[in-house]
């Protein structure tokens, strides 16, 4: 059900201006505004609106992790931003999409070419889907260095030696000669990585980069990206079901829950102070490793069927607080305290 | 807990595969350990540690090329093929992917009548009701009970996968990273699920996970693999909090932690896996090991009892040297009373 | 599981009853739904043939040979002067039926030596070669050494066309089993205790016949043309039988004089494979689209 924006009260924009004025970051442009994002699917039963009403900034520097569980639409929503959609059943129905002050959505295809792995990057999780497994890794990292800058190969092939390097891979000048399947996982994610970062791009895209990763390698490969945010003063846009690697690695968090950001704001506040009862269901569910509990809290119910999804509120068909107010009309995401917002009519919770 | 007999022993057990041209994998290489009754034994490492080629010889779905499992004192390697599919409803396996796990053509009722059927475990006429009681029990309804794997969700699956391990009324649950699939909720709700009916019906776990945390929550002994080998087994919490190998303590410190605020202590490991069909003399842990000289190169290190019947046993020539390893977890913050409130609003404590 | 571009398996629910879903497919696939009325009428007018017709086949007329369409023979009349729309009408009904006959023969025995290929393993190379001499032999050389030993007529056809037809299914069976056997479902059956037997009939079989179906139903074009073939060569029954190789072979002589007597059933064969073919073709996308949702 579509709920448009209730048009914003004197108090919510007072909020606003209040919030601006907080935010601890420098007063330069954010490399990516996303603005009221809205994307549909088409299946074989007719259209679904995966993400919607979405908003986020990435500045440089900083990194924002995108959470949230299978189905709520994180993985859609940096797709759309690449527009890597799925032809033709993935349009972006609504919003604008800003890099570096150009509108992504406005671009043609051809002009996207000349955005992706120059200007933004994306990592995914498989590495070994991500690879060619017929070229070199050299040969891979080489074209993605030449769709974008005209480069002699001798000196092509000292920067894909320098990459490989600055990513950790050891005794590069090897390396670059080996196949994908020649290299272990982890190695693999570090080539991907590499390959993403070539062209120097203000924005790196990583979604679920560890996933399928062992836990000591997924803790060098975010140590890694840790390294690289900060030496090439990138955004980092990071995508994750993980709550740990959210709060190792973000400086912002955003939660989704069916297509919608249910939460916002710095990683401190999050965790200590989250303001959404999905986000406190989350974080309550999880087993401590710090001592054995008696029985995990749950969030009861399932996730909604985003052909059919709940009025109002999407989370009010689970929530322990919902409202008569919660089941009629969507929460806009609003100011909670400074840059924290939160989409719930209770909040404040606390 | 202790007194009885274990419900599981495993000796010495090792596969080796044979491989043309190069020297034999060690996939699994010489472990030991037991099992008590009533008790959760959470078996943990990362891949190529040999967790599931363990998990299926002792399931008796592989042969072992050493050592033995006995299963209440019996050698499982020693008997008949028909002895030995009877002998099978005693110890079951609950699988990681729930999307693999269930046969697509057979309804959830037919999957689970077929051990009932093949055990004998009840009369014909009373497979219906049984079943409806297994679905009750991992909570499901009866109808459901006529549909395919394919219309429920990885949660539900997983629970369907649980009630055709209970069929069997099993003793022993090998339980293959049943919740790495599932989302963070619903692993909850399985996770507890698990600890409920171990508390009812009292069968013993092994549980294979990498997640840390959830080892913490469901386990009694952890025994850490690496490579085919332990290098470490005890009780939950001293593995935890005081873990004696450096590949435990490497391990440990590698796992994100979901509170912003505690510290990231990182041991930085050295290099990767090696090659599985790499010869190494020694220990196997010494090329990534930041404590390894010529000893642990020179000689295989033997797990060694630390002292005391509740501490753990650890395999490594300089454990005793090693730093006292602090993850700097103790220190649990209090959850603000407001979360705790709608915590407890959303799942009440049972009756 | 993960498919990562698109990972949608927890959001879209799956439908009641999978009778459905290909139901589903199959009515927005307008072309072959089309096709598939079109066969249903040959069927029927196979099956009810004698029905159909009041002449008789096999009745020969010296006075009305070579007659070419007219009010009276709607198709003419061949050479003996016997009626070709009942003629056609018979030989649709003989060619779908030793069709049928001989893919049902062949992909049976394909799949059992498939299946059992994929399952035990020290059998696999054994039967896959075994496979591969077989598939080594063209049809028209089985048809000619089963003639040649137990004279024409329209078993030797179906027997050869089963033949021939074992191979490749073998192959899909495999390929599928193979697919079968690693799943944990399978691992789970055997943990249970289960014998080989129940494994290969519930678990293994059953997730193998759909592969084995949409294989078959694209085969079976093809095989009615090797049919026609075959018995355009002679191996099949000698006249007056109404097979439509035969009668396109009959007809070869007048293709000057009297085309209808060639044409007409060749243009039935025509029909039939095409039919066969689209739906064939269709079968795949409506038990295993590959489609993204």
């Amino acid at each position: 059900m579509n709920m448009v924006d209730p048009k914003p009260t004197a108090a919510i924009m007072a909020a606003e201006s209040a919030a601006m004025a907080s935010e601890a970051a420098p007063a330069e442009e954010p490399l990516l505004r996303v603005n009221r994002l809205r994307t549909s699917i088409a299946t074989e039963r007719g259209r679904m609106t995966v993400v919607n009403d979405v908003s986020f900034e990435v500045r440089a520097g900083r990194t924002l992790c995108i959470v949230g569980e299978s189905g709520c639409g994180k993985s859609i929503t940096s797709l759309s931003v690449m527009r890597l959609l799925p032809k033709p059943q993935g349009r972006i129905d609504a919003g604008n999409i800003t890099l570096l002050g150009r509108d992504l959505t406005t671009l043609t295809e051809h002009q996207m070419h000349a955005v992706r792995g120059h200007e933004v990057s994306i990592v995914f999780q498989e590495p070994m889907t991500a690879l060619n497994p017929v070229y070199t890794i050299g040969d891979q990292i080489t074209e993605a260095l030449l769709a974008h800058e005209r480069c002699g190969r001798h000196e092509a092939r000292s920067r894909v030696i320098a990459a490989l390097r600055e990513v950790g891979i050891p005794d590069p000048e090897r390396r670059i000669d080996t196949f994908p399947h020649e290299l272990s996982g982890g190695m693999r994610q570090r080539v991907v990585i590499a390959m993403a970062l070539i062209c120097r791009p203000k924005l790196l895209i990583a979604d679920e980069p560890t996933t399928a990763l062992d836990v000591t390698v997924q803790a060098q490969i975010l140590e890694l990206f840790r390294q690289l945010r900060d030496s090439h003063r990138m955004g980092l846009m990071l995508i994750t079901h993980d709550l740990g690697v959210v709060a190792e690695m973000a400086d912002d968090v955003m939660v989704m829950y069916a297509g919608r950001v249910v939460e916002s704001g710095p990683v401190a506040s999050i965790f200590n102070n989250p303001q959404h009862p999905y986000t406190i269901g989350l974080l309550g569910s999880l087993p401590k490793i710090t001592e054995r509990q008696g029985r995990l809290s749950i969030i009861p119910g399932t996730v909604p069927n985003l052909m059919a999804p709940p009025s109002g509120c999407c989370f009010h068909p689970r929530c322990p607080l919902s409202t008569e107010r919660c089941v009629a009309d969507a929460p806009p995401l609003a100011v909670v305290r400074g840059p924290h917002r939160s989409a719930c009519w209770l909040a404040p919770l606390d | 807990m202790r007194d009885e007999a274990p419900i599981l022993q495993v000796q010495d057990l090792a596969r080796h595969y044979a491989m043309r041209g190069s020297a034999a994998v060690k996939a699994v290489d010489g472990v030991s350990f037991d099992i008590a009754i009533g008790e959760t034994l959470a078996l943990v490492g990362e891949s190529g540690c040999g967790k599931s080629t363990l998990a299926r010889m002792i399931m008796a779905l592989d042969k072992p090329t050493g050592g033995k499992v006995q299963f209440q004192g019996t050698d499982l390697s020693r008997l008949s093929a028909r002895h030995l599919n009877r002998l099978r409803r005693k110890f079951q396996i609950i699988f990681q992917d729930p999307y693999s796990s269930l046969n697509p053509r057979m309804t959830v009722h037919e999957t689970l009548a077929e051990p009932l059927r093949l055990h004998r475990i009840v009369p014909a006429e009373a497979i219906a009701g049984r079943v409806a009681k297994l679905l009750e029990c991992v909570g499901l309804t009866t109808a459901q009970g006529g549909r395919y794997p394919h219309e429920f969700s990885g949660g539900q699956r997983q629970r369907i996968g649980i009630a055709r391990a209970l069929a069997c009324e099993p003793q022993l649950i090998v339980c293959d990273e049943p919740v790495s699939a599932l989302d963070v909720s619903v692993r909850a709700q399985v996770l507890n699920l698990l600890q409920d009916l171990q508390n009812q019906f009292g069968f013993s776990y092994l549980f294979i996970s990498h997640d840390l945390s959830v080892v913490r929550h469901i386990s009694h002994r952890v025994a850490v693999m690496y490579l085919g080998r332990l290098v470490e087994i005890g009780p939950t919490e001293n593995v935890f909090e005081r873990p004696l190998h450096p590949y435990t303590q490497a391990l440990l410190s590698a796992i994100p932690v979901a509170d912003p605020d505690v510290p990231r202590s990182r041991i930085a490991l050295r290099g990767e896996l090696p090659n599985p069909t790499a010869q190494l003399s020694g220990c196997k842990f010494a090329p990534r090991c930041a404590y390894a000289d010529g000893l642990c190169v020179a000689e295989v290190p033997v797990l060694e009892d630390s002292g005391g019947p509740t501490t753990s046993a650890v395999a490594c020539h300089h454990w005793r040297e090693l730093a006292v390893f602090d993850r700097g977890l103790k220190q649990e913050r209090e959850m603000p009373g407001y979360m705790a409130d709608i915590i407890a609003r959303m799942s009440p404590r049972p009756a | 599981m993960t498919d990562q571009n698109v990972a949608l398996p927890a959001l879209v629910p799956a439908d009641a009853s999978r009778g459905r879903q290909l139901l589903r497919r199959l009515l927005r696939d307008k072309i072959a739904l089309f096709m598939l009325v079109l066969l249903v009428v040959i069927v029927l007018a196979a099956v009810f043939a004698p029905f159909l017709t009041p002449f008789d086949p096999y009745r020969t007329s010296l006075r009305s040979r070579n007659m070419p369409p007219d009010l009276v023979h709607w198709l003419g009349t061949d050479e003996q002067g016997r009626d070709l729309v009942a003629r056609v009408l018979f030989g649709i009904r003989l060619t779908l039926a030793s069709g049928f006959t001989s893919l049902f023969l062949g992909g049976f025995t394909g799949t059992i030596i498939g299946v059992t290929a994929a399952y035990y393993k020290r059998a696999d190379n054994l039967l896959m070669r075994a496979m591969d001499v077989l598939l080594s032999f063209p049809a028209i050389l089985l048809g000619l050494a089963i003639a040649g030993i137990w004279g024409p007529g329209t078993w030797g056809i179906i027997f050869a066309l089963a033949i021939s037809t074992i191979p490749p299914v073998a192959r899909v069976a495999r390929a599928a089993a193979l697919g079968v056997v690693n799943q944990d479902y399978l691992v789970a059956a055997r943990a249970l205790g289960l014998g080989d037997f129940a494994i290969l009939h519930r678990y293994v079989l059953r997730n193998c016949a759909t592969s084995v179906l949409v294989y078959v139903t694209l085969r079976f074009g093809q095989v009615i043309l090797l049919g026609a073939s075959l018995s355009f060569l002679g191996l099949g029954a000698p006249p007056p039988s109404a097979e439509l190789g035969t009668m396109v072979s009959q007809g070869r002589s007048l293709l000057f004089t009297a085309p209808h007597v060639a044409l007409v059933p060749c243009f039935a064969l025509f029909l039939i494979v095409l039919v066969l073919n689209v739906l064939g073709d269709a079968a795949r996308d409506i038990f295993d689209p590959k489609v993204q949702q």
